[in-house]
């Protein structure tokens, strides 16, 4: 466990877990000193793990990158995870991870993914993780909300891909997610939320077809920070993959939805919604990520 | 000798494919879907309709017609659900397609002297509403003594019957074809209004699929229906 932060934000939305649950928290408060984004307060507890954040972008100092690691071999039946991260005026953080999280077989009591987001004035956030890949029997519940001061940017991508091990098409549990976004003042902007069941992923009346990796983004904030349409319009042009775009509600922002026939195509699409949105917010294109 | 009650007649004049509510100028994703089959995948009609009742109407539209039926009239909350609509629905084509639908429903109920109808139909032009179509539905439904039970099985009929229309029309299939898909989708529209459902329900929906269909059809110059 890693903690330079008062033990005060226990409190949360997730349901208090069975006995001999796993919770975990990760949580990073990032602040802007001169020209540099620093983590200010943190939390780290198990399962999650962090190294040091890392500057990977010369030309664009104020971006901070942290991995989001886990020392378990992924999700677990009734895993409580809460992640939060505070963003400071002025602030620039990419929160990723290093690779794809295997949801296991829950038998019936869902793992819950809990993350909480407020970015103050003139902040950046890309919050990319790769794809949750659901096997037989996984069940996963997510809630994220995310509060935006005028002049912030938040990237959030949410992903997951189907997978049975033993290639006989087995369909995961359940997947849950709930997604808010408000402004400062508390309006609602956007939600997401998706409630789906593994079985109803076969047949003909698939909501995603023959498609294995469903991805949605959101490219929310100030429009002057944020890509075209001429420069969204690249996406999903690639084989393997398609993608729509569109203005998200109230002026939130874009919205991503995105199928891919494998986790490489995902992986692509995901890649270049990043470097735009980087573009975008500060000028310059990131350097690939390492992963 | 049972004789039908006056409810039953209501409910079949506001079932009513020939009632003006504006219907016909959308496809819900049916167009867009289906044009672009071959970037997609596969399309079939009957699937795409299971796909709507499932993933979006049973817990999205649904969930909005019932919780504005039982604000029975209280404009500032209908406002206030609709702005919920609002936000949750996230492809702009099905969004802009549903408050144009729902204001011609609304408009036509405002001619009619639908309790509630004008009245709300100034807030959505003053921007105090949205006018999304499930609110509207539940909205002068209630008004014109529909119960709760009866507005959702209308409004689940006229989403099937509605695609099977555009299906039609877009020459996906036949006359008879499109009435057996109708009934082929009655038994799913009556498994996905049983679920109970709370005053305070959040919307969900879940088809990425259709919704793609829509965001890039939103680009294209050539077609037939509104979304």
């Amino acid at each position: 466990m890693t903690s330079h932060w008062p033990q005060a934000r226990v409190a949360h939305a997730l349901q208090p877990p069975q006995s001999a649950a796993r919770s975990g928290r990760f949580e990073l408060a990032l602040s802007r000193h001169g020209a540099r984004t620093h983590i200010g307060r943190q939390y780290v507890s198990y399962p999650f793990h962090m190294t040091r954040p890392f500057a990977l972008d010369a030309a664009i100092p104020s971006l901070l990158t942290v991995y989001q690691q886990s020392s378990s071999g992924g999700l677990y039946r009734d895993d409580r995870l809460l992640s939060r991260f505070d963003v400071g005026a002025g602030a620039s953080g990419h929160v990723t991870t290093q690779a794809a999280t295997v949801v296991h077989d829950c038998h019936g009591q869902p793992a819950h993914q809990a993350t909480e987001i407020v970015l103050e004035d003139g902040s950046f956030l890309a919050l990319t993780p790769d794809p949750l890949v659901l096997f037989p029997g996984a069940a996963c519940s997510s809630v994220t909300r995310a509060t935006l001061a005028p002049g912030a940017v938040l990237l959030l991508s949410d992903a997951f891909a189907l997978h049975d091990p033993e290639g006989r098409g087995r369909p995961f549990d359940r997947l849950e997610a709930k997604v808010d976004i408000r402004d400062a003042d508390g309006r609602l902007l956007v939600r997401d939320n998706l409630d789906v069941c593994g079985l109803q992923l076969a047949g003909t009346a698939s909501p995603i077809g023959e498609w294995k990796v469903a991805s949605n983004f959101m490219l929310l904030g100030a429009p002057d920070r944020l890509p075209t349409p001429d420069e969204l319009a690249a996406l999903g042009r690639q084989e393997r993959q398609i993608a729509g775009i569109t203005a998200l509600p109230n002026g939130a922002g874009w919205g991503v939805r995105c199928l891919a026939a494998d986790a490489i195509a995902a992986r692509g699409i995901a890649e270049c919604l990043f470097v735009l949105a980087v573009a975008a917010a500060f000028g310059q294109r990131p350097v690939p990520r390492r992963k | 000798m049972n004789h039908p009650s006056v409810q039953l007649l209501v409910a079949f004049q506001h079932a009513d494919g020939q009632f003006p509510s504006g219907g016909f100028a959308f496809s819900q994703g049916l167009e867009a879907s289906s044009s672009l089959a071959g970037k997609l995948g596969v399309f079939e009609f009957a699937g795409f309709v299971d796909t709507q009742i499932r993933h979006r109407w049973a817990n999205a539209d649904r969930v909005a017609l019932v919780r504005a039926h039982r604000l029975a009239g209280d404009l500032d909350a209908l406002a206030e659900l609709d702005r919920e609509v609002e936000a949750s629905t996230f492809v702009e084509g099905l969004r802009s397609g549903s408050r144009r639908n729902g204001t011609a429903l609304l408009t036509t109920h405002g001619r009619l002297g639908t309790k509630g109808a004008a009245a709300y139909r100034a807030m959505v032009r003053n921007g105090q509403a949205c006018g999304h179509l499930a609110v509207v539905q539940g909205l002068v439904w209630q008004a014109v003594g529909l119960d709760e039970t009866t507005a959702v099985a209308i409004g689940g009929y006229q989403m099937v019957a509605s695609l099977a229309t555009a299906a039609v029309r877009l020459g996906l299939i036949g006359a008879i074809d499109a009435q057996a898909s109708i009934a082929r989708a009655l038994p799913e529209i009556e498994a996905a209004a049983c679920r109970p459902l709370a005053d305070d329900e959040a919307l969900r929906s879940f088809t990425p699929l259709c919704e793609i269909a829509v965001a890039m059809h939103g680009t294209s110059g050539q077609r037939l229906f509104s979304n």
